[in-house]
C-alpha cells in the first residue's frame, strides 16, 4: 500500500495511509509527497486523494473496495524509509529509528494525534516576509527594489506553505538584502538628485 | 514585555513623532529641504512612492483629499503597514485575520496593486 507524507496546516508528517489521512479530516490545502515524486505537489494533483477529497466531500464514507483499488506496484515503499524532499520531521515511524519504533507503534496504535504534536514541536516557524519594510521601501527610496522584496516575500511565504523551508528561509533572505540595497541606494542618490534640483533651480 | 522590545517600541514611535513634526510644519511642495524622488530625476517617470512626503504634509493639515491626489497608494499603504506591525508585535490581531493578512496570495495582491500603480499613475499623470 502506498503511504503518504503530508505538509497540513504548517505541520509535516508521516508516512500515513490513504485511511489516516481521511481520519485527520485533510483538505485542499495540503501538500504531499510519495515515494516516485521529486518533489512536494498539492493534494489535488494526487489522483486517488482527489478522489478521496471529493468523496469527502460529497460526504461518502469510502468504501474499502475503493482502498483496494489504489496501485499496488509500489511494495518497495514498506521497506525502504525513504524521505521527502526538506523534511524537517522525524519519521513517524521510520524502519531506520529502531529504538523508538515500538513507541511509535504504540502512538499510532491510540490515534493519530500524537504525530500531530510531535511534527508540530519540529516545524520551523515562517521565516519573516519582511511587508513592513518591503512596502516602506517601495514608498520612501524610490528604486523599485521594494516590488522585488514584495516578490520575495511572495515566495517566501508560498515556499513555507508547501514545505519547502530551506528555500522560504533562502527567499526571506534575498527579501531583506533586497530592502538593504534599496534603503543604501536611496541614502546614496538622493542628495545627488537634490544637487541637481538646486543647479536647475540657481541656472 | 521584555526590555529590548520596549526600546525598540519607543525608538519606533520617537522617530514617527519627530518625522511627523517634520512633514507637519515643511510644506513639500514648495520647500527646498525636503528630498527629491531619484528616479523622477533621472528618468521623468514618476516612482510608487512620488508625491507621498506631499500626502503626509496634506494628512497631518487634515486635507484628505489633497493626500489622495498626491499618492493614492500611500493611503493604501499606511494601514496595510499598520496591520502587519499590530500582527508582529502584539496580540490585537485575531489570528484567523493574521493569517488572511500573511498569506502568499495577499502578499501577490499588494505587489499587484503596485505595479498597476505605477504604471497607471505613469499613463493616466495621477
Amino acid at each position: 500500500m502506498r503511504r503518504y507524507w503530508i505538509n497540513f496546516k504548517g505541520k509535516q508528517m508521516g508516512p500515513l495511509s490513504l485511511e489516516e489521512l481521511q481520519a485527520m479530516g485533510v483538505d485542499k490545502t495540503a501538500y504531499v509527497w510519495h515515494s516516485g515524486l521529486d518533489d512536494w505537489v498539492k493534494i489535488t494533483k494526487v489522483p486517488e486523494l482527489n478522489e478521496m477529497l471529493e468523496n469527502m466531500a460529497a460526504g461518502v464514507e469510502t468504501a474499502t473496495s475503493q482502498v483496494t483499488e489504489l496501485p499496488q506496484g509500489d511494495a518497495s515503499d514498506d521497506d525502504v524509509p525513504e524521505l521527502p524532499p526538506n523534511y524537517y520531521g522525524q519519521p513517524s515511524n521510520a524502519m531506520g529509528s529502531a529504538p523508538q519504533q515500538g513507541g511509535y507503534n504504540h502512538q499510532y496504535a491510540s490515534g493519530g494525534n500524537s504525530y500531530a504534536a510531535q511534527a508540530a514541536a519540529e516545524t520551523p516557524e515562517c521565516p519573516p516576509t519582511n511587508m513592513v519594510w518591503a512596502i516602506i521601501s517601495t514608498i520612501c527610496c524610490c528604486w523599485p527594489l521594494g516590488i522585488l522584496a514584495i516578490f520575495f516575500a511572495y515566495k517566501t511565504k508560498k515556499f513555507y506553505k508547501e514545505g519547502n523551508y530551506q528555500k522560504a528561509e533562502k527567499f526571506s533572505e534575498y527579501g531583506a538584502w533586497a530592502i538593504i540595497l534599496s534603503i543604501v541606494l536611496g541614502i546614496i542618490s538622493t542628495p545627488l538628485a537634490c544637487s541637481r534640483y538646486f543647479i536647475q533651480a540657481l541656472g | 514585555m521584555s526590555k529590548s522590545r520596549a526600546v525598540k517600541i519607543w525608538f519606533f514611535v520617537v522617530v514617527l513623532v519627530v518625522v511627523a513634526f517634520f512633514y507637519f510644519s515643511i510644506n513639500p511642495s514648495t520647500s527646498k529641504y525636503v528630498p527629491r524622488c531619484v528616479f523622477l530625476t533621472i528618468t521623468g517617470y514618476k516612482c510608487p512612492g512620488c508625491g507621498s512626503q506631499r500626502a503626509v504634509h496634506s494628512l497631518l493639515h487634515g486635507n484628505f483629499l489633497d493626500a489622495l491626489r498626491y499618492n493614492a497608494f500611500f493611503l493604501f499603504a499606511v494601514p496595510v503597514i499598520a496591520l502587519y506591525l499590530l500582527n508582529d508585535y502584539t496580540k490585537l490581531i485575531p489570528s484567523k485575520v493574521g493569517e488572511v493578512i500573511t498569506h502568499h496570495y495577499t502578499i501577490a495582491v499588494i505587489g499587484i496593486l503596485v505595479v498597476l500603480w505605477w504604471v497607471l499613475r505613469n499613463v493616466c499623470d495621477w
